[in-house]
């Protein structure tokens, strides 16, 4: 909650000016002493954020990503879309890892928990439906 | 005179035939070697760009694609084929940047086949992108007319 509630800021700043832009990052545990932790979130475009090229610190393995999205609307939904979904299915066969996701929307403040093994699943890449769980909610600063 | 008149015609013959070849010469060096300035956008199929869209990068493209307006702008993409969404084939598709305005506009062509013209931005067929790149500064969503046969009369 706390990584979503640091890219949700950002991205709610940016609204602010007219800019429509996705924040993110990864979730990180630590080797060691098991602690969560997250790297700091980092710009995307409108409807795209690469995490691929986020360093991971030496000595913390990626257990989950999460991102946002700069939604004006109710109209834009809730949750992650199949894209989302397809972006973990892309980290599990590139990176051989098979995280979650998180994802946080600028107008509900609704933050899902999501995987690409579903529930639900998406059936295409035109399915309208929320993908995930609703984990939380993160009002307006 | 006949005799002259008779050169005088060939000479005219030769003499078109002549001018003829100039033009053709001319012609042909204005097409083959003479670089020509695009005025309007690349006329460039789906299959083009997806194999080298790099080629295509800044450049003002038309194209045609499947369209899926999805709920957010983030599923706003073009797709080389229907199926290629319905399969998750997302290097087969290019994101769209629409604003709500034009979201709004082209609702209506909605999952059919359009004709776009755009500005492209990719990093290559081998980006970390999910997708091959994103049209930017979308001028115009067109319908793509298909054949619809006409239906047989009922006797």
């Amino acid at each position: 909650m706390s990584a979503e509630k640091a890219a949700l800021r950002l991205t709610r700043a940016d609204l602010k000016k007219g800019i429509h832009r996705e924040y993110g990052g990864w979730i990180i545990q630590n080797n060691e002493n098991g602690s969560l932790s997250y790297t700091k979130p980092v710009k995307g475009q409108e409807a795209l954020i690469d995490l691929s090229k986020i360093p991971v610190p030496d000595g913390f393995t990626i257990v989950g990503d999460y991102h946002t999205h700069p939604h004006t609307t109710s109209t834009e939904g809730l949750g992650a879309d199949p894209g989302d979904v397809e972006s973990l299915r892309g980290i599990a066969r590139n990176q051989h890892l098979d995280i979650p996701g998180y994802v946080a929307d600028t107008f509900s403040g609704s933050v899902y928990r999501y995987t690409q093994w579903g529930p639900p699943m998406p059936k295409t890449m035109y399915d309208t439906n929320p993908f995930g769980v609703k984990i939380g909610t993160i009002p307006p600063d | 005179m006949a005799g002259h008149l008779r050169f005088r015609k060939m000479n005219l013959k030769v003499l078109s035939v002549v001018l003829g070849m100039m033009v053709l010469a001319v012609g042909a060096g204005e097409s083959l070697g003479a670089p020509r300035k695009q005025s309007g956008p690349i006329n460039v199929g789906m299959i083009a760009l997806l194999a080298s869209p790099q080629k295509y990068n800044q450049k003002v493209i038309q194209t045609v694609g499947f369209l899926n307006i999805g709920r957010g702008r983030e599923s706003d993409n073009l797709w080389l084929h229907e199926e290629d969404g319905q399969l998750f084939l997302c290097k087969n598709s290019f994101a769209l940047d629409l604003s709500d305005d034009q979201r709004k506009q082209f609702a209506y062509l909605n999952h059919t086949y359009v004709v776009v013209t755009g500005i492209l931005h990719s990093d290559g067929p081998e980006g970390s992108a999910m997708n091959s790149g994103v049209i930017v500064n979308i001028e115009q969503i067109e319908s793509w007319h298909p054949y619809v046969p006409t239906q047989p009369t009922v006797k």
